[in-house]
């Protein structure tokens, strides 16, 4: 394929209009009697340009970010948050940098922003987070930051979007930008779709996560691979607190013992039955299957009925109290498995509730009241997970959740901002004999420092992987 | 979809919903779990239920006044407790045992049911319910293929205001208008990202006497293929304001201009054997009728086939309007520049009429 003479390129609905086919992959759009290609590949269509020896001039291309004006005011990054932009530089501006929640990840992102100096389009997964991150632009940059998402939309140099408004906004504003920041990285691929960022010509990429995925694929093809990567282990005692992690053992009640038992007998013969007939089915294809009959639903509403009597039984309630007593005045960070679970605990104890419910002015005071103490006990079933920039915390308690050790990284980082002389508390609540002991052990998982947990990845895989991995250790 | 035969299971969900009146609407909800109904149209009944009810945001001013004065530091005992809802109520100038209900009540999942016109309708409620169950099939699909009998453009014209590709043709023996849509990402994968795009189209299925929906989906990386068609029960059709914007906007302003003009906007396509035409607005101008068609990104070739497409089709009037900033190709369009309006960011409505005034009719191919 080559480029002959002059060449058009113009951007359109989240794809490049093209007058020559110049790539592999280009489909001839035969309504416009064009050439189309997804936005992404701007990069790659440039570089064919020049590599053809078609000259500049020749080249009649729309699409050109704007340059950020100078107006930044950061504070001094520190080290791991300089060797991190440091190593996305060097990959070419794509990539994923790792670092566990409270060490800054925004601030490195600004850092980055401020050293390519083009328009960007931050993605971020929720409100709240859009919020937190226009905020934080603001506090760095002295020009409006543009807003898409809780009713905003705003667009400027820098603009913060939600996932969810990024895909009804990414055909139209696309060709904008030059970096693209994705908060929340893991969520590539899933929550937020890879195609949004298809549909995006920004050839510098940046992606975030406390935790990146097992299963990387999606968001190395859309972001990059991950160029640094530090963990909670690494950290602890230098950009995070120490923290001491205790284990809360929750006897049932006898009325709960025996609801929780049956419903839950309910559900095993279902799923017993199932793997039998499909030993290697995930759970996800357990919950389609169920969906068809009487029987699965039955099952599903046994399994939904085992898991609200350990949301929040009796014996919890106690323990909530209890800790509470322990630390009164502290500032205290409480997690739960869902939200009727947090609304319950602000009602029982009057604290504050932090969901996604709550509107953004609303959680805007409720922060400023934990931060000076009027309101020192937040609830969350999920909210104060990920990213959140919540005020130093001191201790949090775990009443509920899923296995996901991700998630439970991200919440037990809430509590490890630094402070001199801090060491803080986590309890997790673990009810005995029962599933939450296993939901337990697995998200732990996350904590381990990086060797341990390579460890365990390596087991189930095949010789013939392990082998090639053994070598590459040698090598 | 849900039919007559759905009409009794539905009557049992309202009359829980009415004996849950002034409960959080998820103890109903809870109830529904064990109704023998697969929870796909549960969750349509969910949406139907909201639709027809209502269930905006109530009370959030008292509740978020509640929140402020009686959320603090935590409450351990039972005195500790009944003190902090006193002072509060005396404060606020509520009884006491208003505070608890009050506290959560404007949150989604706590929002009490409120049946403020009576009894909800069970025929309306599965109107709503189907158009969510076909919303929901469409956020995976990549595909769309739509039969439409009686249309009068409506569903083409909001499929183009949203960003959708749509090919559009004539079946002369069925008579029906098949419209293919797609995002244009869509043209490289297989990909869902356009379905809200697509399932915003539903409300308008109901604005054809007949219609039937194909869609392609991909389920566990299977493709599936899947089809709805009439008579579905759908409650009737809203006005699309989307899909005739920025043609209301000439619109008007060509009115301001010259109010002896007429104008309809969005009038309804016209049908060949070969193609579908959609003008976006029809006008008369000193009694002469002319089509205006508002064009997206453009070639020259694109150009030249309408332009003949509507000439074939009897209509020699015809006049585009283009963005300068979305043309795709050399620009060769003098040979056609009395039919064609260029303008940059917005039309001049004076342009539009002085080139009505010299554009040539067009002559069939």
């Amino acid at each position: 394929m080559l480029c002959h003479g002059s060449m058009r390129i113009r951007f359109d609905r989240g794809t490049l209009v093209l007058d020559q086919q110049i790539v592999d992959g280009a489909v001839w759009d035969p309504e416009l009697a064009a050439w189309r290609v997804p936005a992404a590949r701007l990069s790659e269509i440039r570089a064919r340009i020049s590599d053809n020896g078609v000259r500049e001039s020749a080249v009649s291309d729309t699409v050109k970010p704007a340059s950020l004006a100078d107006g930044w005011k950061l504070p001094e990054l520190r080290w791991y948050q300089k060797a991190a932009i440091s190593a996305w530089r060097d990959a070419g501006e794509r990539g994923v940098i790792a670092l566990p929640t409270g060490t800054g990840k925004t601030l490195t992102a600004l850092g980055a922003i401020c050293a390519l100096g083009v328009a960007t389009l931050v993605l971020v997964p929720t409100r709240v987070l859009l919020d937190q991150w226009a905020r934080a632009i603001g506090e760095a940059w002295s020009f409006p930051v543009g807003r898409l998402g809780d009713g905003d939309h705003q667009l400027a140099p820098i603009t913060v979007s939600t996932y969810a408004s990024a895909i009804d906004w990414a055909p139209r504003i696309g060709d904008r930008f030059g970096l693209v920041i994705v908060d929340e990285a893991h969520h590539v691929g899933a929550w937020c779709p890879a195609e949004v960022l298809e549909m995006l010509v920004a050839p510098a990429r940046l992606g975030l996560t406390a935790t990146p995925p097992d299963d990387a694929m999606a968001v190395t093809r859309a972001l990059g691979p991950v160029v640094y990567e530090l963990g909670v282990a690494e950290l602890v005692g230098d950009a995070l607190a120490d923290y001491d992690l205790e284990t809360v053992p929750i006897q049932l009640e006898p009325v709960e013992r025996a609801v929780y038992r049956e419903a839950r007998g309910r559900f095993n013969a279902a799923y017993a039955k199932f793997q039998r007939y499909a030993p290697k089915s995930t759970w996800r294809q357990f919950v389609d299957h169920s969906m068809k009959s009487a029987e699965g639903r039955a099952a599903m509403a046994a399994w939904r009925a085992s898991r609200s009597v350990l949301a929040f039984p009796a014996g919890k309630r106690e323990k909530v109290r209890q800790l509470l007593a322990r630390h009164a005045g502290e500032r205290v960070l409480i997690f739960t498995a869902n939200n009727a679970t947090a609304y319950e605990i602000a009602l029982e104890f009057l604290v504050v509730p932090m969901t996604c419910d709550i509107g953004r002015a609303e959680r805007a005071e409720m922060l400023r009241r934990f931060r000076v103490g009027e309101a020192p006990v937040l609830v969350s079933s999920q909210v104060l997970d990920e990213g959140l920039d919540v005020p130093d915390a001191d201790v949090a308690i775990i009443v509920g959740g899923t296995a996901s050790a991700r998630r439970h990284v991200q919440r037990i980082g809430r509590v490890l901002r630094p402070r001199i002389g801090k060491r803080a508390r986590v309890y997790e609540f673990e009810t005995q004999a029962s599933a939450e002991v296993t939901t337990v052990e697995q998200r732990r998982r996350g904590l381990r420092g990086r060797q341990e947990i390579e460890v365990d990845l390596l087991e189930p895989m095949e010789t013939s992987v392990l082998t090639s991995l053994e070598m590459a250790a040698h090598s | 979809m849900l039919d007559g035969g759905d009409i009794d299971w539905i009557s049992e969900a309202v009359e829980i919903v009415e004996q849950s009146q002034g409960q959080p609407w998820r103890v109903a909800f809870a109830a529904f779990d064990a109704f023998p109904v697969h929870p796909r149209n549960l969750r349509a009944l969910r949406v139907g239920l909201a639709r027809v009810i209502g269930g905006g945001r109530r009370l959030t001013t008292i509740s978020r006044r509640v929140r402020e004065v009686v959320l603090g530091p935590p409450a351990l005992d039972i005195d500790a407790r009944a003190a902090r809802i006193a002072s509060a109520a005396a404060q606020l100038g509520v009884v006491e045992d208003e505070i608890d209900a009050l506290l959560f009540m404007d949150l989604p999942g706590e929002r009490r049911i409120v049946l403020k016109h009576g009894r909800p309708n069970e025929i309306e409620i599965a109107a709503f319910a189907n158009v969510a169950l076909i919303q929901r099939a469409l956020y995976r699909a990549h595909r769309v293929t739509v039969w439409l009998w009686g249309d009068d453009g409506t569903l083409l014209r909001a499929a183009l205001s949203r960003g959708l590709l749509v090919t559009a043709s004539h079946d002369p023996e069925t008579g029906a208008t098949m419209l293919e849509i797609v995002g244009p990402l869509a043209l490289f994968q297989r990909t869902a990202i356009y379905g809200r795009a697509l399932g915003q189209l539903v409300p308008l299925l109901s604005a054809s006497v007949r219609f039937v929906l194909e869609l392609e989906t991909t389920h566990w990386r299977s493709r599936l293929e899947s089809r709805r068609e009439s008579p579905v029960l759908l409650p009737l059709a809203p006005i699309d304001r989307r899909g005739t914007y920025e043609p209301t906007r000439l619109a008007r302003a060509l009115v301001r201009f010259d109010p002896t003009m007429q104008i309809l906007i969005g009038p309804s396509p016209i049908i060949t054997a070969t193609s579908i035409l959609c003008p976006d607005l029809e006008v008369v101008h000193h009694g002469e009728r002319w089509s205006i068609e508002l064009v997206g990104f453009w070639t020259t070739d694109h150009l030249a086939t309408r332009l003949a497409a509507y000439a074939n089709a009897g209509i020699m009037r015809v006049l585009f309007c283009i963005d300068e900033a979305r043309g795709c190709a050399d620009d060769e369009t003098a040979v056609f520049a009395a039919n064609v309006l260029r303008y940059a960011r917005r039309i001049d409505p004076a342009e539009v009429v002085a080139k009505l005034a010299s554009a040539k009719k067009l002559t069939p191919s």
